[in-house]
């Protein structure tokens, strides 16, 4: 149905198709799966960090960290594989529950302190990427065969096409993230924590436990945005991932999920993350252009989306005055 | 039928302070099943703090809540909710961007294999719905339903858990126009006959005459005394409410339409805005009160904007002194002498976080402009005057004007402007919201303004009020001026006929 | 290391906290160290840490001033790294293929910034976006802008009216820092003789309201952003001479230290408390 809530998200799919589109018309390369495996490929640890994200902006607040976070939890991997000499699955699962807690720590401070997310979250950002100085100032290659192999396995479609392990975990989390939000009751406390906290709050929604699981979520898929990102160069750097938050929040917002909370879907973002990888595709096949066009194509989605959904805030009122009007007009006649 | 059979709620000396000061000091209420209980006094009587030791929103300090017979200690609202006591608050406190559906069932969605299943929410939803008779899509954003609507769903969830036996109403009529209220009022005796217990709390007494059983009093924190509503002349309970006699506003006219009709201060021609006032024509002269009159949503606050140029007309002439006055801002119309307090005082009229001080000056700064300061000594000098002058009760002027009571609020908005010396004031519900005391004080103080010159324009949705001081009444209805009466034509009958036509 | 002076210029016991922190710091650091608060002469001008401190913080203090007006208006202003970061490759583009005098270089580069800040302030104040959604935008694409006017090369350049302006000195100290300086006291000499403090505050916590006792609201939050463009245009020019080498371990960690240990004690709750002993002293003094 074409309502007030599905329009951002089939704009958004609009959006895809055409930049889709437009490749595949253009360029021979778009015809076959390579490019879109790619797509999944190398856009994983932006749609997952963009997911974790999906929640934060749903209930109205926003994570800055998340690119620093991305960063350390990388660096804190190759210290444990390379350093300490642990097999990388438990490594894995070290960072990721390390990531966790920060996320969880944050989203503490913001329900019991009352203080801004944005801020709480820039002292993240600051704090996530100064730890992963402090475990490491350059770059080290995690040199470890399963990490390897985890990096090289795919599974074969047909196009030139393949599916690769991080495509494959990112899919994986994108189901995770969307049966969260829409079929779990926390999921639906995020919706109604950033629709209006107050209300939520006085309908029974738990706000401080909710916050911090938003923020232990978003941690969360962060962190192992970070795994992935590890994986997917095979090293790990302290000044990776910079300005990957704005990348996510970006991600989210193409992906109509409107910024001030409460209205939005988990694979919108995906969408979202998506577009980006196509638009740098696009600038790439075309060998003339330079990569800032990427930033300034996104920057002009960005205002595209975020007057359209001013817009439609509009055409719901509209909507529903017209709607009380047709009462008033209707219930005279009836009496 | 005997009372102590039917009895549902018996809240017996409750007690409940703040950091030394007693909010509620031994109050008593007995709420029987299927009766319809109105909670009355004054603001700051207590009537809130009751609610919200009845819902857990406060911890007691002593007394004790029997539901049923039973002793309860509601922990929140959820958990007395769990009990069987729902709360439907004045504002609707309901997620605007959820689904009517999603609002309906959350925190309680049927689940399937430890997910939602929302085919099964959905039809919960519905029965939710059906139970007040209420016949809408679940489907649809609840931001797209009016606020009428929006009102029911809410009762709709608070009444929709099976054991819901009693119902608090907080000032549910307040944003209703008649009609939406009459839509209430039909609920509301449904859900009494099923033997659902409700307290109804509100500042209009038309309605608690018009729908309760029962009335309990409070005061100061205090229980004053439960009354069947029938026996209870009006000018007794408001006596009890107050706690000393104060003259109701009756219908009796005092003033006396003497004016020349020359000395016009602002003259309306055919004044309006395309989709939100149709052309209105009146006029306001000087030391005189012109009074709007008409149903919420009839173009009163409407016309009180557009004469401000808080919304610009596009039709008309505007003049003020006879002469034309074509400015588009509330900015000019200041200069013009002219001075607006808005109908909605938190949203439009106080800056909450700024001081009693601030809030004061801030219209006459703004004329001034922002290079030219006031100085700190003439602030305070101007402010504690006004303060003396109207009576308003802040322990220090440096105090966050949010933290006051209505009332007070409202009488900082009006020095606000009476800093200012305007020549005419236009004052939109000046008197809503506000308890009975500072109720009177405001009106004494309308009236000293135009004896002393001044010319007002009040909207007001209490007609006794218009008629004891207003020397001409326009009444509007949809839009549109319906009729102007003045001298001795001004009753409350014949505005009710006017609107009514 | 700087301590942002946001909102301080604005209401005076909201300052305790920043200021606290920053004696706290310094104390700190010149415990660990003892030259840390070491002053001395060299060729004509001062130096030592302090210096250091005063002289790596004043781009960023610079910002944080334009930053502290628009947080006023209860607005934020999420762009001013792209436009710090635009105007320093305008400044330096102009430099390297222009032949204009340098006071013509600085008026436009500032022009810039202003424009930049006009866009904001027309999707915050006119369109009526978010202004964190509103910001968003130029910080998105402004990094892709000036990587296209620097082409995303780093420009190399030489002028010497602009090192002044980047690393010279004048009376001792360098001269962004009295920039910065005369900036500063020229908006607190503002806010505190003028109502614009006043103005500022009512737009920031009820526009609607401020609109009706005939304060320009949307003129004022528009020029808020204008203001912290030009802020961050001027602060660009500083930094597009001098890089800042930033030691980033610790550092970084102990900025987010500062970050949270301000705003606990900002915190509405911790505010609260403050604000009543503040209140009870008062009172006693009066009495």
């Amino acid at each position: 149905m074409l309502n007030e809530r599905s329009l951002p998200i089939l704009a958004t799919l609009l959006v895809f198709t055409l930049l889709y589109g437009f490749g595949f018309v253009e360029y021979n390369g778009f015809r076959g799966l390579l490019v879109f495996s790619n797509l999944l490929t190398d856009n994983a640890f932006l749609i997952i960090t963009a997911i974790g994200m999906t929640f934060v902006i749903l209930s109205g607040g926003i994570d800055l960290s998340v690119g620093s976070m991305i960063a350390f939890v990388g660096v804190l991997m190759a210290y444990l594989v390379t350093s300490l000499g642990l097999h990388p699955i438990p490594a894995m699962v070290i960072a990721i529950v390390v990531g966790t807690l920060f996320g969880a720590l944050m989203g503490l401070i913001i329900a019991y302190f009352e203080i801004q997310p944005f801020i709480v979250t820039l002292a993240g950002m600051f704090l996530f990427r100064g730890l992963a100085y402090l475990i490491n100032v350059n770059s080290v290659p995690i040199d470890h065969d399963f990490v390897a192999t985890l990096a090289g396995f795919y599974i074969p479609l047909p196009g030139r096409g393949y599916l690769s392990f991080i495509a494959i975990a990112m899919l994986v989390l994108l189901a995770l993230g969307m049966i969260l939000a829409r079929r779990t009751r926390f999921g639906m406390n995020v919706y109604a924590l950033g629709g209006d906290a107050q209300s939520a709050a006085l309908l029974g929604v738990p706000v401080k436990k909710t916050t911090i699981r938003i923020y232990a979520l978003s941690g969360f898929f962060s962190a192992t945005a970070g795994v992935i990102f590890a994986i997917y160069t095979g090293s790990a750097y302290p000044l990776a991932a910079v300005g990957v938050e704005l990348d996510a929040i970006a991600a989210v917002v193409i992906g109509g999920t409107l910024l001030s909370g409460g209205v939005g879907f988990v694979f919108g973002s995906f969408l979202g993350g998506l577009i980006q990888g196509v638009i740098q595709t696009l600038i790439s096949f075309d060998g003339t252009l330079n990569s800032w066009w990427t930033k300034i194509a996104v920057g002009v989605l960005l205002l595209l989306f975020i007057v359209m959904q001013k817009y439609i805030i509009y055409w719901v009122r509209r909507y529903s005055s017209k709607d009380e009007a047709e009462k008033s007009e209707a219930e005279p006649a009836q009496s | 039928m005997t009372e102590a059979a039917n009895v549902l709620l018996r809240a017996e000396k409750l007690c409940k302070s703040f950091i030394g000061v007693k909010a509620l000091d031994s109050v008593s209420l007995t709420i029987q099943a299927g009766e319809i209980h109105a909670l009355l006094g004054e603001n700051g009587a207590g009537k809130s703090t009751v609610i919200k030791v009845l819902t857990g929103v406060y911890e007691r300090d002593s007394g004790q809540i029997l539901l049923n017979g039973k002793s309860i200690n509601p922990k929140n609202t959820g958990h007395a909710q769990a009990l069987g006591i729902s709360t439907v608050y004045q504002e609707v406190n309901l997620v605007p961007t959820l689904s009517v559906a999603e609002n309906l069932t959350l925190q309680t969605q049927a689940s399937r294999f430890g997910l939602i299943s929302w085919k099964k929410s959905i039809k919960q939803a519905k029965n939710m719905l059906e139970r007040i008779g209420l016949d809408i899509d679940p489907n649809r954003r609840l931001d797209t339903y009016s606020v009428a609507i929006q009102q029911m769903v809410a009762i709709a969830r608070a009444v929709g858990s099976e054991q819901c036996k009693m119902l608090i109403l907080d000032e549910p009529t307040a944003s209703l126009d008649s009609q939406e209220i009459d839509q209430l009022f039909a609920l509301m005796e449904q859900l009494k006959s099923q033997g659902i217990g409700i307290i109804f709390v509100t500042h209009f007494l038309d309605q608690v005459y018009r729908i309760t059983d029962r009335i309990t009093v409070l005061r100061n924190g205090q229980y004053i005394g439960t009354y069947e509503t029938a026996e209870l002349p009006r000018a007794d309970l408001i006596q009890k409410m107050v706690g000393h006699a104060i003259e109701e506003s009756g219908p009796a006219r005092h003033v006396q339409s003497d004016q020349q009709q020359g000395d016009a201060l602002l003259a309306l021609q055919e004044f309006g805005k395309s989709r939100y006032l149709n052309p209105v024509s009146m006029q306001v002269n000087k030391g005189e009160i012109v009074g709007l009159a008409g149903l919420l949503g009839s173009g009163r606050t409407e016309l009180c904007e557009l004469a401000f140029s808080a919304q610009q007309a596009d039709s008309g002439s505007r003049k003020i002194h006879g002469q034309a006055a074509t400015f588009k801002s509330p900015r000019q119309a200041i200069r013009k002498g002219m001075a607006y307090c808005p109908e909605d005082r938190k949203r439009d009229g106080i800056i909450a976080e700024l001081s009693v001080r601030e809030n004061m000056i801030l219209a006459l700064q703004a004329s001034k402009g922002w290079w030219k300061a006031i100085t700190r000594a003439e602030q305070e000098t101007l402010v504690n005057e006004m303060v003396k002058r109207l009576a308003i009760k802040t322990p220090d002027i440096e105090k966050p004007i949010g933290e006051l009571s209505g009332g007070n609020q409202q009488k900082v908005i009006l020095a606000r402007w009476l800093i200012t010396h305007p020549e005419l004031l236009i004052l939109d519900e000046p008197t809503r919201g506000i308890d009975v005391g500072a109720h009177q004080e405001i009106i004494q103080i309308m009236k000293q303004l135009c004896a002393d010159g001044m010319g007002l324009m009040v909207a007001s949705s209490e007609l006794e009020e218009l008629v004891a001081f207003a020397h001409r009444v326009v009444v509007m209805r949809d839009r549109n001026k319906a009729a102007e009466l003045s001298g001795e034509d001004v009753s409350r009958d014949a505005i009710i006929t006017a609107i009514a036509q | 290391m700087k301590i942002p002076m946001n909102i301080m210029v604005l209401r005076d016991q909201k300052s305790i906290g920043p200021l606290l922190s920053l004696i706290l710091i310094i104390l700190a650091a010149a415990a660990m160290s003892p030259d840390f608060l070491r002053l001395s002469i060299v060729d004509g001008h001062l130096s030592g840490s302090l210096l250091d401190i005063l002289h790596r913080g004043a781009p960023t203090a610079l910002v944080a001033i334009g930053m502290a007006i628009v947080i006023g208006t209860k607005g934020i202003d999420l762009s001013v790294g792209s436009v710090v970061a635009i105007s320093g490759a305008v400044s330096a583009y102009l430099l390297t293929t222009t032949n204009l005098p340098f006071p013509a270089i600085l008026a436009l580069t500032i022009a810039v910034g202003m424009v930049c800040g006009l866009w904001n302030g027309i999707l915050v104040a006119i369109v009526g976006i978010q202004p964190i959604v509103a910001t968003l935008i130029l910080m998105v694409a402004g990094r892709g802008i000036a990587q296209m006017i620097s082409a995303g090369q780093i420009v190399t350049f030489q002028s010497n009216a602009m090192d002044i302006f980047g690393n010279g000195y004048f009376l001792a100290l360098p001269v962004r820092v009295w920039i910065v300086a005369i900036i500063i006291a020229c908006i607190i000499l503002v806010m505190r003789k003028t109502a614009l403090g006043l103005f500022i505050e009512s737009v920031g916590a009820n526009q609607q309201a401020s609109r009706l006792v005939g304060i320009e609201a949307k003129t004022l939050v528009l020029l808020a952003y204008v203001f912290s463009g030009c802020c961050a245009a001027i602060a660009g020019m500083i930094t597009a001479i001098y890089t800042i080498g930033w030691p980033p371990q610790y550092n970084l960690i102990v900025k987010a230290a500062i970050v949270l240990l301000v705003l606990l004690v900002q915190s509405p709750r911790t505010r609260l408390v403050i604000k009543k002993k503040i209140n009870a002293m008062r009172g006693n003094h009066h009495a």
